[in-house]
């Protein structure tokens, strides 16, 4: 379990990965309070339709943003790894256009939208910086167009595996080669829009390729390069460091 | 609801589903192993390579195994 005042910290190291924050605007956001919540895995925290009036920052575990057609086929749109305030955007759009699910179990903390647009009012370079969080999110939803419709199988399993990598990484300045990653082959497959087999397919792949091993809830990334170069990854759409 | 596994047999090799996956009738694991099996050749095409004698062999705990065979999944037309 994760204290909110580290999911928190989490969240201001993402935010100040983009945008520069002064003391006082760094303060501010880890006062921000909320309601701690565990979610049992693939469960909905934010339905299809629901107007909230609390944000969800992700404190452990992993979540999915997804919509669902009337076959009932699923599409994860994004994932939301800790330290990320996986709806922001819902401070001014209330209406959940998507819903969002625990991939596994995932703690959460609801906070207030009352209280986040109050930061954006009284510290202009945080609400920047909220805007630039969004935008973040926007860029990595365009780049997964492009990967699970422009590239093959394999391409997409391994695109995923290395922005996770980065994602996670970020905070200590490089990429992590391992971690935890709790989806099922079918989670995976709603993320690649590639079916379950068809994922198990690539896994071995990589694996036998000496690139990657998901197993036991765990990547292991054996070639950094050649995942990369598998995936196509270019880490630019994540505009990290663009504070300095 | 019932626990399927769908194991992926291409020319020999075997890609073990050590994993498995939730379907609420036989038939429903039928559809998806259907469904993979497009998806996978649709794949391989793309590289010029079809294998209509690869298979997916579904097992489960509760139910009868089958085979979904890659030369079922696809109605072959020829002028």
């Amino acid at each position: 379990m994760t204290d909110p005042i580290t999911g928190l910290s989490l969240w201001l190291d993402r935010l100040a990965l983009r945008s520069k924050l002064g003391p006082d605007e760094q303060d501010a956001i880890l006062s921000l309070r909320g309601e701690e919540e565990w979610v049992k895995g693939n469960r909905e925290f934010v339905r299809l339709g629901d107007k909230v009036d609390r944000s969800c920052l992700i404190l452990s575990g992993l979540a999915g943003r997804f919509g669902q057609a009337r076959s009932g086929e699923r599409l994860t749109s994004a994932l939301h790894i800790p330290g990320d305030m996986a709806d922001l955007h819902s401070a001014v759009l209330p209406t959940a256009a998507s819903a969002l699910q625990s991939m596994g179990g995932t703690q959460i903390y609801r906070i207030p939208h009352v209280a986040i647009m109050d930061l954006a009012v009284r510290f202009p370079a945080l609400a920047q910086a909220f805007w630039r969080d969004c935008t973040v999110d926007g860029a990595i939803l365009a780049q997964w167009s492009l990967t699970n419709t422009r590239q093959q199988a394999l391409g997409r399993v391994a695109h995923l595996l290395a922005e996770l990598g980065v994602r996670f990484g970020v905070a200590g300045g490089g990429h992590r080669i391992e971690y935890d990653f709790p989806l099922t082959q079918i989670q995976i497959g709603d993320a690649t829009s590639l079916t379950a087999v068809h994922v198990n397919r690539m896994v071995r792949q990589l694996k036998e390729s000496g690139i990657a091993e998901v197993a036991n809830r765990r990547v292991r990334i054996t070639d950094w390069k050649k995942l990369c170069a598998v995936g196509e990854f270019d880490p630019t759409y994540l505009h990290l460091h663009q504070a300095d | 609801m019932m626990h399927f596994f769908m194991h992926l047999h291409e020319r020999g090799s075997v890609t073990i589903d050590e994993e498995g996956a939730d379907f609420e009738s036989e038939t429903q694991a039928r559809t998806e192993a259907l469904r993979a099996a497009r998806e996978i050749m649709c794949a391989e095409l793309r590289d010029g390579k079809l294998c209509l004698d690869c298979y997916i062999e579904v097992r489960s705990a509760g139910a009868a195994s089958f085979i979904v065979r890659f030369s079922e999944a696809v109605d072959l037309v020829r002028w």
